[in-house]
């Protein structure tokens, strides 16, 4: 496993790569690294439900909903500044999320992951039959002058500093306080009441969390693609959020990123095969989540491993 | 009495498990619990601990009524809970599974204890950047206790602490018992280990089928001939 230093400066490297880049690569390369990072914010805050505390959501893609339509009607219909329609984004996320937590002390696993998708796929019809939320056609949002100057940079660069903001975020969660008593409750429920872990508390913070996470990118997602439409976040944008974490390796800070990677970049690649794009997607699916079950990053680390002689570990106990 | 429990019942479904168990642990004192398997040890310590409600009885504890608190409040009052199996984390290291006890003291800076237990159980300063789940038995035994005791608890109550050890290691956590006793601490043993557990306790409950069939000192259950062999399988 790498040191603590080595992630850092792999870190630290990545972003420098990913600061540079933008000012020689076109809008479209641009683009489709902006929805990456997008969608990567998103799963690195799935990943605090799922990853720590073993909640499976499927209903991740309604908060990222939330966060595109209410950034979408705050700043079309009410003509509110970006910034106080992103923040209302998120506080509703917050208040749904908690509702969304509340019956996550009576319900485990399946039953609550049904509930979950429920939340996604409700909210998917709601946006649809309201005229505030431009109904099935949805909003166009106009284009805001970060995507005007300078080629569009300044709103890649705002994108990039989120992310950059919400990994650090993630992983002092994951490394703290909170993700210990996460991963406690995720471990084992009897052990993290007898430590005093409020199992309801954590829980629905554990799905406020996630809600943050998923409405920033999803109002980021609006301002990339300067258009909110009900398909964007059908039922189906869950089960890739879903996928992106458990694809990419739960539990990681690098994981979810890189299963984003996967979900966004297929579709992209396989654009020309047309018809067949998403058969090949699914496909492609299938097979890695067949032959890789630890995820994208625990291959990886697999594959450091046996490049590398290892010492052999030091004490072998009982 | 710290601990006071009267008439607990406590069932699953259609099933009771306890028929009304009465129960009392002072200040300062070791009180074990023995039994045989399925007499309702567990569900005792966990109706205790505010895992489980019981049906019908009260609990009250350090003056408080605790009968329907929650466990995670019964933490804060002063109940540690060493749960059967240990349940060590085995993914996170020694020191933040220590970090995890003091989780309803604010952290382990503010619950202090960190060096007492490293003093307790010297095994787990040296392997404190360690995952648990590479720790031995006894070892993680003992970082179960550790991480209790970082509660700060005036009750701590431990669920099979013999199960699967060694009798060198039992020897030694049953020690460590009569010392945290010393220091003030009540106890509260649930244990299968009947000669090991005779030799640390104060008082002794045996629980059979979810009832009291005995209370009293360890000699005069020791004096008990017929319920030491039908029960606890002991000549």
């Amino acid at each position: 496993m790498p040191g603590k230093t080595s992630g850092w400066a792999f870190a630290l490297i990545a972003v420098a790569a990913l600061a540079i880049a933008p000012l020689w690569l076109g809008t479209y390369p641009r683009y489709v690294i902006s929805v990456w990072l997008i969608f990567a914010l998103s799963a690195v805050g799935l990943n605090i439900p799922i990853g720590l505390a073993s909640i499976y959501s499927f209903g991740h893609g309604g908060f990222m909903l939330i966060g595109a339509y209410a950034t979408g009607v705050a700043t079309i219909s009410w003509g509110w500044p970006l910034l106080p329609a992103m923040l209302l984004a998120v506080v509703i996320a917050i208040a749904v999320g908690a509702l969304i937590g509340l019956p996550s002390l009576r319900l485990t696993g399946f039953s609550l992951a049904i509930v979950t998708f429920a939340f996604g796929y409700m909210l998917f019809h709601v946006v649809k039959a309201f005229d505030l939320t431009g109904g099935p056609q949805g909003l166009f949002m106009p284009e805001t002058a970060l995507a005007r100057a300078w080629g569009g940079r300044p709103l890649y660069y705002m994108v990039l500093a989120i992310f950059v903001v919400g990994v650090f975020w993630a992983h002092s969660i994951a490394t703290g306080k909170t993700g210990r008593a996460l991963r406690t409750l995720g471990t084992n429920e009897i052990v993290a009441q007898s430590l005093g872990i409020n199992l309801l508390r954590a829980k629905m913070l554990s799905f406020m969390l996630s809600g943050v996470y998923g409405a920033v990118a999803g109002s980021l997602l609006a301002l990339v693609t300067t258009y909110v439409a009900p398909e964007t976040y059908t039922p189906e944008l869950s089960i890739n959020m879903f996928a992106a974490v458990m694809i990419g390796g739960s539990g990681t800070l690098v994981g979810p990123i890189l299963g984003a990677l996967f979900i966004v970049l297929i579709p992209e690649l396989t654009q020309s095969a047309q018809n067949l794009s998403e058969i090949i997607y699914a496909l492609i699916f299938c097979l890695v989540a067949t032959l890789f079950p630890s995820g994208l990053l625990g291959m990886a680390k697999s594959a450091i491993r046996r490049l590398r002689p290892q010492p052999v570990p030091a004490a072998v106990r009982e | 009495m710290l601990l006071q429990a009267e008439g607990l019942r406590v069932g699953y479904g259609e099933m009771m498990a306890l028929h009304g168990i009465s129960l009392q642990a002072g200040a300062g004192e070791i009180v074990a619990v023995l039994g045989a398997n399925g007499a309702g040890k567990t569900t005792l310590l966990r109706t205790l601990s505010g895992l489980l409600s019981a049906r019908a009885g009260r609990i009250s504890f350090d003056g408080h009524d605790v009968s329907r608190r929650p466990a995670h409040q019964l933490v804060r009052l002063g109940i540690s809970h060493v749960p059967e199996g240990r349940g060590v984390l085995a993914e996170l290291t020694v020191i933040e599974n220590l970090q995890l006890g003091a989780y309803a003291r604010g952290g382990v800076r503010k619950s202090g204890g960190l060096d007492r237990v490293f003093e307790l159980f010297p095994v787990l300063a040296e392997r404190r950047d360690q995952p648990a789940g590479m720790l031995s038995g006894g070892e993680q035994q003992m970082l179960a206790i550790g991480r209790s005791l970082l509660a700060r608890p005036k009750l701590l109550m431990i669920d099979e602490l013999s199960l699967g050890l060694a009798p060198r290691i039992v020897h030694q956590l049953m020690d460590l018992m009569h010392t945290i006793k010393t220091e003030g601490l009540s106890v509260l043993l649930v244990e299968q280990n009947v000669h090991q557990t005779l030799k640390v306790a104060d008082r002794v409950y045996l629980l059979v089928n979810g009832h009291i069939a005995f209370q009293g000192t360890p000699d005069a259950l020791r004096a008990e001939g017929d319920l030491m062999r039908t029960y606890l399988g002991t000549d």
